[in-house]
């Protein structure tokens, strides 16, 4: 009734939104006035639980808690079988403990790839009937051969869970007997949309240790959500209006305006993923939890390679321990590394333990950004360039001997970022107009025209965004640009700010507060001609 | 403790702050407009008003608060909003009522034939922009009426945040006070046809949701006390109501005569009865459906003498407690005479008004003719009229000249060939000049120019009291020497 009373009211509970803004105070305001740890914990399930049946209905709750015992029987029986190896071979030596681990670990083995292949077909059902354009559903009743739900989240949870699943096997974790902390952890509001990609060792113990109030603390989370709305409210949205304008029917476009519209596609995704991750994980930092960062200066890379260690960097994070270097430091991956060293020298060896991983890792980085064909050549894109920049590595800095040229100097590193944002553009280009076909149509009406003069008659501020715009939006990208510099410089920005003279901190606070509010895209907008007085 | 308390109170103040900036800032952006609900309303203190008018936007136009007070010694107040109807005019009676007491609502049921409960989102914001933040009866409203609209109800930075871009001078205004407690004053002038006066339908009724509101309403004031008194305005013209709705409102209003029958209460229904009151349909309709101020004159005299046959409302002129009224008058006056003149529509109704006005008012007048079209008043009586009481015959304004006007009278002429010199005349610290450069007229006050890019006849009224330049008109002069509409431009 309550949440029907809400969804009549149009509030939704995104991060970017009123919505959300009033529940998380709502809770905050709970939360911080129950001293009890356990207290605290139950809220934050109860927050979770809540979050996601209003998100995405009972139906997707209903997967969720299922595949959270999925995972907690699969951990349990992992765990279980563990804490008997311990027992079992408590008073043995080492090499016979190391011979009895074989026989346990196949056992644990069993659990660890049913669990996992029943959590992964959940998503591979979904992925494949997206792919299928299965009808979707609401209800868990409803569903059927040819029919489709999508949880909220899935691809974010799906991944940690198999995560916390083989940390638990590679004993790199101990399995948490505490169903409810994995049900909250799985649930966790904050990440659950858009990750980050937790890993649910650490973020499990957080919950059992929950922190007091801390004035501070809790400021700077809120400082941080600040600043996550001003990059998605004034930055994001109002550069895609321009990129949705372009892709949208690219073949009336050409020259310079597609180009500015690829530039300001890898903007507006950068500001609204960030943007979204500053909110949850000051969201996070405002209860004492803290959330793995996602982001780091991405335009600041010099090498494809260096990118993925700046962007979305929980994914990457998470492909590197659970698929790249399990593959690579398998048996077959070790012979052949071992044999090349042999014959050709440490750099084939690391040619021929990476480069087959590496392809493995982006063939799936696509398919799980999505299913269609442009998401696979986009990863494909993104592996070929890495696998390039490792090749050549050793004449680029042999040719960088040959001519003298200081790869450190601020202009050399400048123009090594400029090339890794380029190339960032176009693979967002891949995928910006939805088809491989609209990618080729778009390379090609760049070359068909320049279209130069649209930068001088004005006819730029009529796709999608009118010259105030332009100015507002190139306002945030100047101040995103300036914090992101201040970071790449270590400066705490937040830490100085707090430094400040009240009235001035103040100032900082609330100016950007107001800024967000009048020049931030949301809500319904003012329609003057709806507004003209045509009644009586 | 002692630090976490402090850290507790300037969180708290710096939450209050920031709400108070919040708030300002949606006062800044919020939509101004002369049929929103009047903010100015809840800055007067309780129990002021007497009597209190509701309705939809012809009702703000017919009922001049002023002219009931200054005749009657009636104070009363107008609520009327654009599109109001009856649910809405529940609540906003309902709140009225806790605030005011008054002892009168004059309801005008507005859309009576409306299906929904409201004509439109813009038309609930009309009301919930102006009425109080924490009002409960305005979250009664909403919920009621468009809970889906909710939040920018609640929250209306939601929409009007976007306004940002076609923000202008005029906006960053203040809301300004209404001087006319609420009233529009119209002064266009439209000539409309007059409807047929089909055969009323005996079988129509009034939908069972309209009989429900109603009947809430009337409820409501029994159960405090208040009196109710139902009125139509006149149905002025058919530019905006086709010949259908005509009837079905006919209809519906007769409808609401019966229905308030057993109740006893009283429904003036004016809707095709304009010409008891002597309203003209060449000459009172603002835009082919509102009255302008020469027919809700005649509308508000109606109405102020119902009052005073059949209510026992106070007459306010001699209390204490109201004398701002009186303190006021001569504002309202300016006002008054302001809206006149800036949105005369006519050549002969802005001279008339043109001329009432400098009666009353210490207008600076600064006239001038480019003479490419010779004038000639014959048809224009009222302009010519106007220039005779200044001084200035047919004659010498026939040809180019220029003049300026202080106290209805002329200060200074120049005509013919001495035109292009121009007028220039110091006026208490007003320096006034009227001249014809290169063939075109430039008004000076201060220094401060006035161009008029169009030819024929330019007036510029400067009202002395304000301040402020109120009105600047160019006529342009037909082959025959006739005047065109004027067209004012924004100064």
């Amino acid at each position: 009734m309550f949440v029907k009373t809400l969804t009549d009211m149009g509030i939704t509970l995104s991060y970017h939104t009123i919505g959300f803004i009033l529940f998380f105070a709502a809770f905050i305001l709970i939360y911080f006035v129950m001293q009890a740890s356990l207290i605290r914990r139950g809220l934050i399930l109860a927050a979770n639980l809540f979050f996601y049946y209003y998100m995405s209905g009972i139906g997707a709750l209903v997967i969720l808690i299922g595949t959270s015992l999925i995972v907690y029987f699969g951990s349990f029986m992992i765990g279980i079988i563990y804490i008997n190896f311990e027992r079992n071979t408590a008073e043995m030596t080492r090499k016979e403990k190391k011979a009895e681990l074989k026989g346990y670990k196949g056992r644990a083995r069993i659990f660890l790839i049913l669990s996992i292949v029943l959590v992964l077909a959940i998503l591979l059902y979904v992925k494949i009937g997206g792919l299928m354009h299965f009808t979707r559903v609401t209800s868990v009743l409803d569903l059927r051969p040819g029919k489709l739900l999508v949880p909220l989240g899935l691809s974010y949870y799906t991944f940690s869970c198999i995560g916390y699943l083989l940390d638990i096997y590679w004993r790199k974790t101990r399995f948490d007997l505490n169903y409810f902390d994995l049900l909250t952890g799985m649930s966790y509001f904050p990440i659950i949309v858009q990750g980050p990609i937790a890993n649910y060792g650490k973020l499990f113990k957080q919950f059992k240790k929950l922190p007091k109030f801390n004035f501070e603390r809790v400021c700077f989370g809120l400082q941080r959500m600040i600043w996550g709305f001003f990059k998605k409210l004034v930055i994001a949205d109002r550069l895609t209006m321009y990129s949705t304008t372009i892709f949208g029917s690219v073949g009336d476009y050409a020259g310079i305006e597609i180009i500015i519209a690829a530039v300001f596609n890898a903007l507006a995704i950068y500001a609204d993923f960030s943007g979204c991750m500053e909110i949850v994980i000051g969201a996070s930092e405002v209860l004492g939890i803290t959330l793995e960062e996602n982001f780091r200066q991405p335009f600041f890379a010099r090498t494809a390679a260096e990118f993925w260690r700046r962007w979305h960097i929980t994914l990457g994070t998470w492909f590197k321990d659970y698929v790249y270097t399990p593959i690579a430091m398998s048996r077959f991956f070790m012979r052949r590394a071992m044999k090349a060293k042999e014959r050709y020298g440490a750099f084939a060896a690391q040619l021929a333990q990476g480069v087959i991983p590496l392809m493995v890792v982006w063939l799936l980085t696509g398919l799980w950004h999505g299913t269609g064909m442009d998401y696979i050549v986009w990863g494909l894109y993104w592996g070929v360039l890495i696998v390039l920049g490792m090749v050549f590595e050793p004449v680029s800095a042999a040719l960088a001997s040959f001519f003298h040229t200081d790869r450190e100097a601020p202009g050399y590193q400048f123009l090594q970022m400029a090339r890794t944002f380029v190339i960032f553009c176009i693979g967002r280009m891949l995928t910006a107009t939805g088809t491989l076909a609209g990618f080729g149509l778009a390379v090609e009406r760049i070359f068909a025209e320049i279209r130069i003069w649209v930068l001088f008659d004005g006819s730029l501020f009529t796709h999608g965004l009118d010259q105030k715009d332009w100015y507002v939006a190139m306002f945030g990208i100047l101040v995103m640009l300036i914090v992101d510099i201040l970071h790449e410089r270590s400066v705490q920005l937040r830490r100085t700010i707090a430094s400040q003279p009240l009235l001035f901190r103040w100032l900082l606070y609330i100016l950007p507060i107001l800024f967000i509010l009048v020049y931030g895209i949301y809500g319904a907008g003012y329609d003057a001609t709806s507004f003209a007085y045509g009644g009586f | 403790m002692k630090e976490k308390f402090s850290k507790l109170l300037k969180a708290v103040f710096f939450f209050l702050v920031l709400g108070f900036l919040i708030g300002k800032l949606t006062q800044v952006m919020i939509l101004r407009g002369t049929l929103v609900l009047p903010k100015d309303y809840y800055d007067y203190p309780k129990n002021t008003f007497d009597a209190v008018i509701f309705g939809p936007s012809t009702v703000r136009n017919a009922i001049y608060p002023r002219q009931l007070y200054d005749d009657y010694g009636i104070v009363s107040y107008n609520l009327g909003t654009g599109s109001q109807t009856v649910p809405q005019t529940y609540y906003l009676a309902e709140e009225t009522i806790k605030r005011d007491h008054p002892k009168l609502l004059i309801v005008m049921a507005g859309l009576l034939t409306e299906k929904n409960v409201i004509h439109g989102k813009a038309f609930m914001h009309y009301l919930t922009d102006s009425m109080p933040v924490f009002s409960v009866s305005k979250l009664k409203m909403i919920w009621r009426l468009d809970r889906e609209h909710a939040v920018e109800y609640l929250f209306p930075l939601d929409i009007y945040h976007t306004r940002w871009k076609t923000y202008t001078e005029e906006d960053a205004k203040s809301f300004d006070r209404s001087l006319a407690l609420g009233a529009r004053i119209s002064a266009n002038q439209t000539a409309v046809e007059a409807y047929e006066d089909n055969p009323l339908d005996e079988n129509y009724a009034l939908s069972e949701q309209m009989c429900a509101w109603l009947d809430r309403l009337i409820q409501l004031c029994k159960a405090n006390d208040t009196e109710l008194l139902f009125v139509t305005t006149p149905s002025i013209g058919n530019d905006w109501v086709s010949q259908s709705l005509y009837d079905e409102r006919r209809n519906a209003a007769a409808a609401l005569t019966e229905f308030l029958e057993p109740y006893g209460i009283t429904h003036l229904d004016y809707l095709a009865a304009g010409e008891e009151l002597g309203i003209s349909l060449e000459t009172d309709s603002a835009d082919g459906h509102h009255l302008n101020v020469r027919g809700s004159e005649k509308f508000t005299e109606m109405i102020g003498a119902y009052l005073e046959e059949h209510y026992d409302l106070p007459d306010r002129r001699e209390d204490a407690r109201y004398s701002w009224l009186d303190d006021e008058k001569d504002a309202y006056r300016s006002y008054y005479w302001t809206c006149l003149i800036q949105q005369a529509s006519a050549a002969d109704t802005y001279f008339e008004y043109l001329q009432k006005a400098s009666e009353e008012e210490d207008y600076l007048i600064l006239a001038a003719s480019d003479g490419k079209v010779p004038l000639n008043l014959t048809a224009d009586e009222q302009a010519a009229a106007w220039l005779e009481s200044c001084g200035l015959d047919a004659e010498d304004a026939a040809a180019a000249f220029t003049a300026v006007i202080s106290d209805g009278k002329i200060l200074s002429l120049k005509n013919e060939q001495a035109a292009a010199e121009g007028c220039l005349e110091k006026i208490g610290d007003v320096t006034a000049e009227a001249a014809i450069e290169n063939g075109s007229v430039v008004f000076r006050l201060n220094e401060t120019g006035y161009a008029q890019p169009e030819g024929g006849l330019q007036i510029l009224v400067y009202d002395r009291k304000e301040g402020r330049v109120i009105d600047s008109a160019a006529f342009s002069i037909a082959e025959d020497g006739s005047l065109s509409a004027p067209v004012h431009r924004l100064v």
